[in-house]
Order: C-alpha cells, then sequence, then structure tokens
C-alpha cells in the first residue's frame, strides 16, 4: 500500500531563521493542537534559556561548537520533491530504500516532509501504526500526548544538569518530520520498520522528532537512517539539525533498534536517542555513526522497570577531520537489571571520538549488571581518541566492569594477512571489519547485518 | 630490483639455470641481537630440504625473516627469489611471488570468516579469475585435509585446536601453490591422526613445481615426507648438511656428536639460552611467543 502525504511547500517560511516567530509558523502550518503549539513555545524558552555551552562545561570540553553557524541556518526547507511513487523517489533513496530484504513498513522523508509511506497491508491489520509524526498527532492525539517528550522533554528539567537538553529543546520549538510507530499489546512485528531521513536542502536545518511505542509483550524491529547532502561549496556553513528519538518500551516489551547515521561529511549535527524500559522489557540498540564533520550522539538507555535487560553497541568509523562526540548512559533505575555495551570505533587521517559513557547504578537498584567496553583504533597519528568511562554506584550487591582502550590496529593480524599476499590496504581493511565485527555479530536480525556491513564496507573501502 | 606489482602478481617463472631460492649468507637480527649468524642455503623446485636444530638454535627467526616479518631485521646477505631480491620485497609481495610460511604459531584473528579471507588470498595472488574456480578447488582440499565445510563460517584460527590450525595453514599453502613452502613445525603438536591429515596434506602437493623447506624436530616428519636434503642448524648457523641419512642420526643420537664433532674442528657454537641442555620441548603460549606482542605494538 502507498499512501502519499501531499508535500505543501511552506514557502512563506523561506530563509526564516532560528526565532521564536519561525517556532510559531511551522506550528501553524503543521496545524498543530494548541498543547502542541505551548510545547514549542516552552521549548523556545528553554534553547534561550540553557546557557550554549562552552569549552568549559562539563561533557563539552572537548567539543568545538563554533563551527555552527546558527545565525545563518534556515528553520526550514521550502524545497520538497514531489513524489507521487517509489520510482518519483531520488536515485540515492530508492538504491537506500532497495537493499534486498523485505520490510513491514517504510517511512522516508525529505527536508522534514515525508515524501513516502509504505505500510505492509498484514501489519496495518494487526493495529500496528506507522506514520509521519505530525499525521500521528492530528489522527491519535491521546497516544502522542501521552508519550511526546516523556523521555526527552523540550524544557529542563529538575535533575538535569543545567546544560542539559540545550539542542534538544531546539528541535522541540521546530520538529519538523519524524515518523510514528504504534506496536499494540502482544503484537509481533516480524519484519523491520524503516524510517530513512533524508536531508537534501543544505541551507536548511533538519529537526525531525520521533517517537515509538512499544506496548506490554509487543515487539519491534526498527532501522533509523539518516542521510544528507554535502554543503553547495567547502566555505558554506556546515548543513544542520537537531534529530530526536524517544523509544518507549512498556512491560515485556522488547525492541530491536539499529540506526545509521550517514550524513554528509559537512553536516553537523546532533543525533538524541533515549529509550526507556518497563518491567522486563528489553531492548538491543546499535548505533552506527558513519557521516557528519561533527556528530554530537548521545544514546541513553532508562533500565526503569524491574528485570529490564538493555544491549548498547555503537560503531563508528571516521576520516579526514570527522568528530565523533558520544555520550552514553545506562540508568539503571530498578531492581535487577542488566545493561551491556560495547562501542567500537576506527579513526583514520585526523579523525577525532570522544566517548564518555556513564553507567549510574541509582538507589535500589540492588541485583543489576552493567558493564562497559569502548575500544577504539587509530589508524594514524594524527587520529585522535578520548575514552572517558564513567561508573556511579549508588547501591549494593551490584557487578559493574568498565574498560576502554585506545589503540593502533593489530599489527600482528595485518603482517599474518600481509603473509597470504594480501595488499596492506586491503589486509587492514579486513582487520577492521574484524574489528567491527563483534558489535555487528550482535545485532539481532540477519538483514540488519548485512546492511550494516555493506555501509561500513562502503566507507572502509573510500581509502583505495 | 624486484618487479614490485601492487596486487595480482603473476607467478613467475624460474629464470633458467637459476635456483628457485637461494640464500646467500644471511644475518639476521631481533632488536639488535644477532641470532641468524650467515647461512647459505639453495632450494630447487621439486627439492625438499629438512632443517632440524634444537630449540632456540634460529629456524624459526630465519623463516619469518624470509617471509618479511618487520621485527626481523636482515643485517646482511642476499636472498633471491626466482633471481629477484627476495629482501627487497614487502611480505606481501612475497607471498603473492609464491613464498608460502606455514606458521609454527599460527595467528587467530576473530572476526574475519575464514571463507572470506580465503578468497581474498586466492583474489591477490591468482587475480579475479581464481575467484571461478575457488569454491570447487576450495572442496576437494578440504576432502584432502578432512575439514567441514563449516570452517569456512568460522573465524580465522580462532577457537581452533592445534591440529585444526595446522590443517588450516595446510590448506591455505595448498590453495595458494607456493613455488617455495617453509614449514616451520608444522608436525609438533599433533596427535597420530592429525599428523597423517597433515603429511597426506603436504605428500598430495609434492611435485616438480614446489621446493619445500620443512622445519622439524622429529624424524616422524620425515619419514612420511622423505627429504632430499637435510641440514642441522644450531645457534644460527647450518653446521652440517647431508642426505636423508643425516636426519637419521639426530633421531638416533641427538645433537650431541655434531657438537662434539665440531668442536674437535675447533668451531665453538654459541648455544642460545633456550637451547639448553634439555633442549625442552614444550611450546611456549602463542601470547608469549607473537613477535609483535613482546615489542608493545598491539593495543587491543
Ligand atoms: N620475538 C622474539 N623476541 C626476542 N627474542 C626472540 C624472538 N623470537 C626468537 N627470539 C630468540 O631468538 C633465538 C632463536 O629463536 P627461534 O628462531 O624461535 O628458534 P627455533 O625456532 O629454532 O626454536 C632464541 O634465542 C630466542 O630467544
Ligand atoms: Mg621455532
Amino acid at each position: 500500500m502507498t499512501t502519499l502525504v501531499a508535500p505543501g511547500t511552506p514557502t512563506e517560511l523561506r530563509g526564516a531563521g532560528l526565532n521564536s516567530d519561525t517556532s510559531r509558523a511551522i506550528g501553524a502550518w503543521r496545524g498543530d493542537p494548541d498543547w502542541v503549539l505551548d510545547w514549542r513555545a516552552q521549548a523556545w524558552a528553554a534553547w534561550e534559556t540553557i546557557p550554549m555551552p562552552t569549552s568549559t562545561t562539563e561533557g563539552w570540553r572537548r567539543t568545538n561548537l563554533r563551527i555552527l553557524a546558527l545565525d545563518k541556518v534556515h528553520a526550514i526547507s521550502d524545497a520538497v520533491a514531489h513524489v507521487t511513487s517509489r520510482a518519483d523517489l531520488p536515485a540515492s533513496l530508492q538504491k537506500a530504500i532497495d537493499t534486498g530484504f523485505d520490510h513491514g513498513a517504510v517511512l522516508v522523508q525529505e527536508n522534514g516532509t515525508t515524501i513516502l509511506t509504505e505500510v505492509d497491508a498484514q501489519l496495518a491489520g494487526t493495529g500496528v501504526i506507522v506514520c509521519d509524526i505530525h499525521e500521528a498527532i492530528h489522527r491519535y492525539p491521546e497516544l502522542v500526548r501521552a508519550h511526546l517528550g516523556t523521555l526527552v522533554p523540550p524544557r529542563w528539567q529538575p535533575g538535569m544538569p543545567s546544560n542539559a537538553g540545550k539542542f534538544e529543546a531546539l528541535n522541540a520549538a521546530f520538529f519538523n518530520g519524524g515518523t510514528f510507530v504504534y506496536v499494540p499489546k502482544n503484537t509481533t512485528v516480524a519484519l523491520p520498520v524503516r524510517s530513512l531521513v533524508y536531508q537534501s536542502d543544505a541551507d536548511a536545518a533538519f529537526f525531525p522528532r520521533s517517537l515509538i511505542i512499544v506496548d506490554e509483550n509487543a515487539r519491534l524491529t526498527y532501522l533509523d537512517e539518516y542521510t544528507s547532502v554535502n554543503t553547495a561549496s567547502p566555505e558554506a556553513p556546515p548543513v544542520f539539525g537537531s534529530a530526536v528519538v524517544e523509544i518507549i518500551i512498556k512491560d515485556g516489551g522488547r525492541v530491536d533498534y539499529t540506526s545509521i547515521q550517514e550524513w554528509s561529511l559537512s553536516t553537523a549535527g546532533f543525533l538524541t536517542q533515549r529509550a526507556s524500559l518497563g518491567n522486563n522489557a528489553s531492548c538491543n540498540w546499535v548505533a552506527v555513526v558513519l557521516g557528519g564533520m561533527y556528530t554530537r550522539g548521545t544514546a541513553d538507555v532508562l533500565l526503569q522497570g524491574k528485570g529490564t535487560r538493555a544491549d548498547m553497541l555503537g560503531l563508528a568509523f571516521g576520516e579526514g577531520t570527522q568528530v565523533f562526540d558520544f555520550h552514553t548512559l545506562q540508568d539503571h533505575q530498578s531492581p535487577f537489571t542488566d545493561s551491556d555495551q560495547l562501542y567500537k570505533t576506527a579513526m583514520r587521517d585526523r579523525a577525532h571520538l570522544i566517548y564518555e559513557g556513564l553507567i549510574n547504578i541509582r538507589t535500589g537498584s540492588y541485583g543489576s549488571n552493567g558493564y562497559q567496553a569502548n575500544r577504539n583504533v587509530l589508524l594514524s597519528d594524527t587520529a585522535k581518541a578520548d575514552s572517558i568511562p564513567m561508573l556511579e554506584i549508588s547501591d549494593n550487591d551490584v557487578l559493574c566492569t568498565h574498560g576502554s582502550s585506545v589503540g593502533p590496529i593489530d599489527q600482528t593480524h595485518v603482517y599474518y594477512l600481509l603473509t597470504r599476499g594480501l595488499p596492506r590496504p586491503v589486509a587492514e581493511r579486513l582487520v577492521i571489519q574484524g574489528f567491527f565485527e563483534p558489535v555487528i555479530e550482535r545485532i539481532a536480525v540477519d538483514d540488519l547485518k548485512d546492511r550494516v556491513r555493506a555501509a561500513v564496507d562502503r566507507k572502509i573501502g573510500e581509502q583505495d | 630490483m624486484v618487479a614490485a606489482p601492487a596486487t595480482n602478481a603473476p607467478v613467475h617463472q624460474s629464470p633458467a639455470g637459476g635456483a628457485t631460492l637461494a640464500i646467500r649468507n644471511l644475518h639476521v637480527n631481533i632488536d639488535s641481537r644477532e641470532i641468524i649468524h650467515g647461512i647459505d642455503l639453495t632450494v630447487n623446485k621439486g627439492e625438499v630440504h629438512a632443517i632440524l636444530g634444537p630449540n632456540g638454535s634460529g629456524k624459526s627467526t630465519l623463516a619469518y625473516a624470509l617471509m618479511g616479518h618487520p621485527r626481523y631485521a636482515v643485517t646482511s646477505g642476499e636472498v633471491e627469489l626466482k633471481g629477484e631480491d627476495l629482501l627487497a620485497m614487502s611480505a606481501d609481495e612475497r607471498s603473492r611471488n609464491g613464498l608460502f610460511l606455514c606458521f609454527q604459531y599460527p595467528t587467530s584473528i576473530p572476526g574475519i570468516q575464514m571463507g572470506n579471507f580465503l578468497r581474498l588470498a586466492m583474489k591477490a595472488r591468482f587475480g579475479d579469475a581464481a575467484i571461478k574456480t575457488f569454491r570447487k578447488e576450495l572442496t576437494e582440499k578440504l576432502r584432502i585435509l578432512k575439514m567441514d565445510e563449516s570452517y569456512m563460517r568460522r573465524y580465522l584460527n580462532e577457537g581452533f585446536s592445534g591440529g585444526e590450525k595446522k590443517k588450516a595453514e595446510i590448506l591455505q599453502m595448498a590453495l595458494l601453490k607456493p613455488e617455495i613452502a617453509i614449514m616451520d613445525e608444522t608436525d609438533s603438536g599433533l596427535d597420530v591422526d592429525a599428523f597423517k591429515v597433515v603429511a597426506d596434506g603436504v605428500n598430495a602437493m609434492r611435485g616438480p613445481d614446489v621446493g619445500f623447506v620443512v622445519i622439524t624436530h622429529y624424524n616422524r616428519m620425515l619419514e612420511y615426507i622423505k627429504p632430499d636434503f637435510v641440514h642441522v642448524l644450531i645457534g644460527g648457523k647450518i653446521v652440517k648438511s647431508g642426505g636423508p641419512e643425516l636426519a637419521l642420526a639426530v633421531d638416533q643420537h641427538g645433537y650431541q656428536p655434531i657438537l662434539e664433532e665440531l668442536r674437535e674442528q675447533g668451531v665453538e657454537i654459541e648455544l642460545m639460552e633456550e637451547a639448553g641442555a634439555t633442549y625442552a620441548r614444550e611450546e611456549p603460549t602463542e601470547r608469549e611467543h607473537d613477535p609483535f606482542r613482546s615489542h608493545g605494538l598491539t593495543g587491543l
């Protein structure tokens, strides 16, 4: 089934900057109900109040935000492709969709507008909802209102660090596009649901906001992909955006979530992903980050219910002057909660990796296990990795380990492959692929493993 | 100078009259300590040379140096492979030019599937055309080595038993069809069955197109793979060369008679520490023996 959403170009907002008028105008154009308009206004106020992080702000010490040219960014794009079928999609998107495996649903968005929605008829028949977030606000207001912003609030809230949520607030004030998924109780979505967010307008910011709700004992596999164009010239300010994903997993639910960020190398963006788990819920979470000149990746799992389990996997490959700024949280809030994180990265050229990962075991989380490992390979003398694993333990009877390493590629491995005739670039590529494989192996769905392998191979293969 | 193709080197023919592998007065250092003190050895296709010697005498050092390991520094001497300067070639060029080393302690590499690796190695040595016949050849070699297809999906040597690792080395050798194959104690640590499979695998390869250098402790191997020449390597030097009867003599009387004979001739042999009186037979662990690790080159 193919449904089409009339794009409706907001031409009157052409060139509008990031200000409260534009925030309101986007809300009006989207036909937001009052509560969403109010929500945007609060978010704008938060954006203005929360101080801009600087090099002395905790958690931002290694971050250089001066590359952003926020005064030059257009808040919304007026350029949307008019699509009436799959065949009308830009060639790059067609290729991205046709990865050779079946999916239950796919939603493609360009510059904030949904240009293609395909939902398997059988899937729709089970009561599963997959649609554009704005459509969801109109058609399922209670469902959205009860959950939107519960994990990534539009404004600062007590308990959050004073600088937290700045760019998440910006997303809330301007959010345009994003995917809504609801899986009813006891329902299993066997085939992956896919979302593809594509920014083809380099002058406009992207602010997609996705909300995924998996009800009690339901199960979902989700593939979340992000791409963007290059700027017209290297001197132009970077393509900019802030994306937010909230994943709410109710009691006994299970989500296999894989995100692949393949932004252009002239994109500087924020990607905040947060999941909450109810009693006995579990998630397998994989964040693959390959693109972007600067990526602020925030990945948090909130283990709210008893007996929850989160596997958190991350993979990044950097080249040129790419900067990856990763912040992860394994937040144990209940007894008998398990989290297991493995982040592996390889940096080439002058690429720079920053990893700050926190395991927080809160009071009352007895019987919990938290594991954290961050392994980084530097492929050149000028590449850099700062790895800061952190533990905060406020209960007894818990088991936590964390470890990180930064080092060169394993020359023992490379040598062995050389002795079998593999030219050095091929040997090194194979060793890097092998280094990432333990992460890819833990992706729950075979089709998604191949999808990730293909993305990594494409990226690593660029060298020769 | 060698014509150094980046990839897919064609298989060179041996120049008329020249030896396939010619080692002249080779000296090798590890960390600025000389281990090999001048070795001369000539190996032609069709020949099988055995190298015997106590532990620590420098047999593996010779093999690594020939295979271009960066830690084994050749300080003087010459090596030619089919008339070309082997020492000017990188390790991968040496391989693509027909040199192969069955490692005494093969490296395990998690995350790299055996099948994928073999395909890339075949492509590197024989070009894209080899991919077409790869499957068929692989099936045949697996059968000879009594290896299951499922090996192809396993990670390279990861979790392999000692015998499986050695078989995997022979499998690679059989597929890559070297012109000179060095086997560094491929027979040690194998049970009787694995030993037979390995020896049969080698014998199946024997022929006019390949020359073997078989490094071993045991005469057992040489009963299966009859050598044409036998060399005794002690203290970084080849102290005695002969025919198969030399291997038999070593098997029966050890190295002591040879050492005494040399002493009578006034030749002093510097025994390296590992080579002490007992010639300990136990294998070091892989980690201890990995030449990179002790150098701190690996971080992960
Ligand atoms: N990686 C290494 N680092 C330091 N010394 C080494 C290394 N490999 C070998 N050696 C030394 O070189 C000598 C010869 O060793 P090796 O070639 O392994 O002997 P063999 O193979 O004949 O048993 C020994 O004294 C050994 O201690
Ligand atoms: Mg040895």
